[in-house]
């Protein structure tokens, strides 16, 4: 029994958003440089960014302004930032050929979000409408990230990846927000935040050890 | 009770003349005069008579041997029942302390050839133990039938004087028994489709090779409880064949000798087999048994 | 109780103590005497329960453990674990004072190689995790000690850890331990499921009552069972799980595997019947299961046994043997109990303990006499020794007694036990109809392997403590000291004194312990077969046996007063040099037999290829691989090394792939659950 998931009952600013993240998700996965991936997912950020802003949240509006501006500078700056400096001292190499190919990494995408979408169709009507809403996007970005992860074959697309899977987190998150509970959204990206510094910085003491950031060849460090 | 005192009594007596009865119905059969009946007699007297002479090697094992061995013997001569009347000892499952007073005796033989060091002797050692291994489960079953006929597991009832009445469908399982029996009979007692006793050369023997090194008094210990053996064996099959028109210890010596020339018989017109088909034998024999059981039961 | 609790403490007391006293041999007398005196303060409640038979009430007692997550203890002292008990204390006694003795040899040849206080320390938590496990009476405090008690062995036996045999020999124990006691937490799980999660004995009988709703949803009780049989059965090697036994018992130190091989073994036996407690009414075809595995391992159990070169792997096998006949009296017990036949069920379980028992007392005399054999010798090899008698007289006397027992020679306390069972299974077969049929068979199995036992021990005893010495070092060996010699003497009293109290042994286990198994609840009728009298009889049929050796002992030294008795050469048939490697070896003694049955035993004969006219040295040679171990258990962990080879790849060090994983995981589960929503 097909449920009309309640996606269009959301305001035309969210839907553009929602459609924006999800066309960046396929971009993610068809580019194959890394700077334009950095590019895509600072657009990502930055749009995920505006979500509160348009949300209609219950909370004061300087609030609201300064959760946009605090993501916003984080998602959309200060991490591809970070990338980019990462991206930049490492040396200069050949893109490498993924897992799985740009072409059939997209339509792997396609399937995520199809799995989404049914997941969301077959899952017991929640309380909150807009969860359901909110769910295929997010979940679809999620297994977006995922995918990064597990075709890419440079150390700094996985950490993209994982990037990626935040901003499905997030959105994730996003219908749970009542009143004050914005600092749970906070807090979860702060923790992405030491996160992707930590593996930035181990990225680059890799290359400096073994001189290289292919995990292929990171596996000699096993066992 | 006088009457099993009595029993023993003759069996200690008599049991010498078995063998003697056996060499001179192989001997007439071949045409021959034979061995004195009353052989085995002088030959124990003889030995009792002499001293000893024992090998380097040996430990007390091997003197002890011979005494286990025949008190092993005598003690289950006591189970066995007398002409009618029960045993000095009769209680269910005395065939069980029967057969295994039978191994002790065994193995206090096997064990005084082991002390020796002789290959010979290690040699008939080997071959007994296998033979009888594979001879005990016959053994045993071929009671059990007797047993559920005469209604206990004891040897008294088991050997009833009266097997000429049981019901008609238990005779063909009595001669089943009897036959297997009797192939138990021939192996335990070293005869000769098993073994032979009167073969010259030691790697043909099995019983005589294993008592090379004994003499005097122990030899002489060691072929008294070979008879009393025989003795034992042939008042077990030849009770089940005999008709106990009365009951009687003219009926017993004479199921006991009818035996022996049975056994004479069989030695004189057979050849010893080989080794290696004994197994046949005695799986012919438990064949035998296996299917008196089946009939028994039903 | 208070005893019991005594003992238990300074059974791990004493090993904490002697690990602290270090690596020499005051870590060697601690332990032992902490052992000698756990042993004495358990034996009390042990022994006054059986004698006064005053337990009609079982003594249920608990210790607040609230640090455990089960809160608080079970114990449980009924018939049955106490007369599981006795031999426990008895051997670890006796061993512990073996193991002074040995373990002093171990050092002063070696010193400060080996650490003697953990040695300590791990046979008494081995003796501790015995008896707690016998009193336990909930599963978890159950299924603890018996981790205990399955591990200790591991640290005991790779004492002598530089031979590569040793240490194959703890992987082999571990692995099979490990298994054994998988099957064991599956069959508690299970009933504890039964009773509604709770862990107690006692929530375990009661549950038995309402079983069959909750019972089939979990695969009935016949799932149980066959995990009880899989589980215990390692333990007492029984016929396909046995394949540890013949590896690990030529292992460890003497007293070690004498105390395993004399107590741990029974612990699969105890368990075995104190879960039939639990299962409820028995089925026909776990009385099936069980008599044709013991038939099984008793016989085969016996031909491997009579053809090993080592004379503790014989005996290792030899122990597969007894445990089968064991379980074929116990799988008699049930189908006569399945068949209504109550007097006769209690009848075969009261001969399977007895043998037990005995079994206890003389396999623990046999491996302390061969590890005496061992250390002198520095070999257990038939093909090395030989002539021993003369050289350690009292170690080549308690060996034969040991070996007249086991073979169930009258008047020794082996005979007892098989006495009794051939008696069940005879009358048994009587009932008529065909259906006793299989008693019989029984019996014959049974008269099978009593005749290869014969053959077995002769064998054993006879070619290493008879004839002439076989190497330099049998023909050097001599006497052992007075600690290694001291167990056996007491063991060799306590064989003497269990054949003839066999009478008041059977009467405590008919009337007293075999009650204590659930299912064949129905007072047991002395009027069936009346088991004192007849042992009462075959006592005095001994007595008539011994009075005749007497008289004919009297006689020989009689008549041969004032003769001559000479020495000379054995008879050797006029050749002129023989020598002792001319002597009939363990591969020949044995040939006959292991020919007649080459059907079971398999068995290949290597012989060389002669091609040349003047053919060069060649060898020839017989092998019996266990074809259990060869043809099943080697295949089936070769399958289980591929697929763990196989599984080695998914660790293959690739963030992707691990990440891989969890989305595959991920995706399965949501897919699982919310499309199994609707």
């Amino acid at each position: 029994m097909p449920v009309s998931l309640p996606l269009f009952s959301l305001s035309p600013w969210v839907q553009a958003i929602l459609g924006l993240i999800l066309i960046l998700n396929l971009g993610l996965l068809a580019a194959e440089r890394q700077q334009i991936c950095i590019r895509l997912l600072a657009l990502q950020g930055a749009a995920i960014s505006f979500l509160p802003l348009v949300m209609e949240w219950d909370v004061a509006a300087w609030t609201l302004f300064a959760l946009t501006l605090a993501f916003l500078f984080i998602k959309g700056i200060a991490l591809p930032h970070m990338l980019r400096r990462a991206h930049r001292s490492l040396p200069a190499s050949a893109p490498v050929p993924p897992y799985l190919g740009y072409t059939r990494s997209i339509l792997a995408g396609l399937l995520g979000f199809a799995f989404a979408l049914w997941l969301a169709v077959s899952m017991p009507t929640p309380a909150n409408p807009l969860f359901l809403a909110l769910f295929a996007p997010a979940f679809g970005t999620i297994l977006t990230g995922l995918l990064l992860i597990v075709t890419r074959r440079k150390a700094l697309t996985q950490i993209m990846g994982y990037l990626v899977m935040e901003n499905g987190i997030f959105l994730l998150g996003i219908p749970l927000v009542r009143g004050d509970t914005y600092w749970l959204e906070l807090t979860v990206m702060l923790d992405i935040w030491v996160g992707i510094f930590v593996m930035v910085l181990a990225v680059y003491h890799l290359n400096r050890a073994v001189h290289t950031t292919d995990v292929d060849r990171i596996n000699s460090l096993r066992d | 009770m006088t009457e099993a005192i009595l029993h023993i009594f003759l069996a200690l007596l008599l049991a010498p003349l078995l063998p003697g009865v056996i060499s001179r119905v192989k001997a007439s059969l071949a045409g021959r005069n034979g061995k004195p009946l009353f052989q085995l007699y002088f030959d124990l007297a003889r030995l009792l008579r002499k001293g000893a002479v024992y090998s380097h090697t040996t430990s007390w094992v091997f003197r002890a041997g011979p005494m286990l061995g025949l008190a092993a013997m005598l003690a289950a001569l006591c189970l066995l029942p007398a002409a009618g009347g029960s045993a000095l000892f009769s209680f269910k499952g005395d065939f069980i302390l029967a057969a295994y007073l039978l191994a002790m005796s065994r193995f206090a033989i096997i064990l005084a050839a082991l002390d020796t060091g002789s290959a010979f002797e290690g040699m008939g050692a080997s071959r007994e133990a296998a033979f009888s291994a594979l001879a005990e489960p016959v053994f045993l079953l071929s009671l059990l039938p007797l047993g559920m006929i005469g209604g206990s597991y004891s040897l008294s009832s088991m050997l009833l004087p009266d097997a000429w009445n049981v019901p008609p469908l238990d005779r063909p399982v009595l001669l089943l028994l009897s036959a297997s029996l009797f192939l138990v009979l021939l192996t335990e007692n070293s005869r000769i489709p098993v073994d032979d006793p009167n073969t010259h050369l030691e790697l043909t023997m099995i019983h005589e090779v294993m008592v090379l090194d004994h003499s005097g008094v122990d030899l002489a210990f060691i072929e008294y409880s070979a008879a009393l053996k025989l003795w034992f064996f042939s008042v077990v099959v030849g009770s089940l064949l005999l008709p106990p028109i009365w009951s009687s210890y003219l009926i017993v010596l004479l199921s006991v000798f009818s035996m022996a020339v049975a056994v004479g018989l069989v030695e004189s017109i057979m050849a010893r087999l080989r080794l290696v088909r004994v197994p046949q034998l005695l799986s012919l024999a438990f064949g035998l048994a296996a299917l008196a059981c089946l009939l028994c039961l039903r | 109780m208070v005893f019991l609790l005594c003992s238990l403490f300074l059974f791990a007391g004493g090993g904490l103590c002697a690990v602290l006293a270090g690596r020499g041999k005051r870590a060697s007398i601690i332990g032992a005497v902490f052992a000698l005196l756990a042993s004495l303060a358990g034996l009390i409640p042990a022994v006054r329960a059986i004698a006064a038979r005053i337990l009609a009430q079982p003594a249920v007692f608990y210790l607040d453990l609230g640090a455990l997550p089960i809160g608080r203890a079970l114990f449980r002292l009924d018939a049955l674990s106490a007369f599981f008990l006795v031999p426990i204390f008895l051997l670890a006694g006796l061993c512990a004072i073996y193991g002074v003795g040995y373990l002093a040899r171990v050092h002063d040849s070696d010193p400060g190689r080996r650490h003697l206080g953990v040695q300590w320390l791990f046979f008494n938590l081995l003796a501790a995790g015995l008896v707690l496990m016998i009193v336990a009476a909930d599963a978890f405090l159950f299924l603890l000690a018996w981790e205990i008690m399955s591990l200790a062995p591991f640290f005991l036996i790779s004492l002598h850890d530089e031979e590569l045999k040793v240490r194959t020999a703890s992987w082999i124990y571990l692995v099979a331990a490990h298994l054994g006691a998988l099957c064991l937490l599956a069959l508690f799980a299970l009933l504890a499921a039964r009773s509604g999660g709770s862990l107690a004995f006692a929530d375990f009988e009661t549950a038995k009552i309402m079983a069959g709703d909750l019972g089939g949803a979990l695969g009935g009780t016949g799932v149980m069972f066959v995990l009880a049989v899989l589980g215990f059965g390692a333990k007492a090697g029984l016929m396909p799980l046995h394949v540890w036994m013949p590896e690990t018992y030529p292992a460890p130190p003497s007293h070690v595997a004498a105390f395993m091989a004399g107590a741990m073994v029974n612990a699969g036996v105890y368990g075995l019947f104190r879960c039939l407690e639990f299962f409820g009414p028995p089925e026909l075809w776990w009385a099936y299961l069980l008599i044709v595995l013991g038939a099984f391992s008793a016989l085969l159990g016996i031909l491997l046994a009579l053809i090993q070169n080592d004379i503790k792997r014989s005996l290792a096998y030899s122990s597969v043997e007894n445990m089968g006949i064991v379980h074929l009296a116990a799988g008699f017990g049930l189908y006569a109990a399945v068949a209504g036949s109550h007097g006769l069920s209690i009848l075969c379980f009261a001969a399977g303990l007895l043998h037990l028992f005995n079994h206890s007392l003389y396999k623990a005399l046999l491996f302390l006499s061969a590890g005496s054999v061992r250390s002198r010798t520095g070999t257990a090899e038939l093909s090395r020794l030989g002539g021993l008698q003369k050289r350690m007289p009292v170690v080549g006397c308690c060996f034969a007694l040991g070996a007249a027992s086991i073979t169930a020679l009258p008047p020794f306390n082996g005979f007892a036990g098989e006495f009794f069972l051939y008696v069940s299974l005879a009358t048994g077969g009587s009932q008529g109809d065909f259906a006793g049929l299989i008693y019989w068979v029984g019996l014959a199995v049974l008269a099978a392997v009593g005749g290869f036992t014969l053959l077995c021990f002769t064998r054993l005893y006879g070619l290493a403590f008879l004839g002439e010495p076989r190497s330099e070092a049998a023909r050097q060996s001599g006497p052992v000291s007075f600690l290694e010699r001291l167990p056996q003497l007491a063991l060799c009293l306590l064989c003497l004194a269990a054949a003839f109290a066999a009478p008041w042994l059977a009467s405590v286990i008919t009337s007293f312990v075999v009650p204590e198994l659930g299912f064949s609840a129905q007072v047991f009728r002395p009027a069936d077969i009346a088991p004192v009298q007849l042992l009462t009889s075959v006592n005095s049929v001994f007595l008539v046996f011994l009075l005749l050796l007497g008289g004919l002992v009297l006689l020989r030294s009689l008549l041969l007063r004032g003769r001559p008795v000479k020495n000379s050469p054995t008879w050797d048939c006029g050749y002129a040099v023989p020598s002792a490697r001319m002597q009939y070896s363990g591969g020949s003694f044995s040939q006959p037999a292991s020919h007649f049955m080459r059907a079971l035993l398999g068995g290949q004969a290597h012989l060389p290829e002669i091609r040349d006219y003047f053919p060069a040295g060649a060898r020839a040679y017989l092998s019996f691989p266990d074809r259990i171990k060869e043809g099943f258990f080697r295949p089936l962990f070769l399958i289980c090394l591929g697929v763990a080879n196989w599984c080695k790849r998914l660790q293959h060090g690739r963030v992707n792939g691990y990440i891989l994983y969890m989305l595959l995981v991920l995706v399965a589960l949501l897919a699982w659950k919310v499309g199994g929503h609707d």
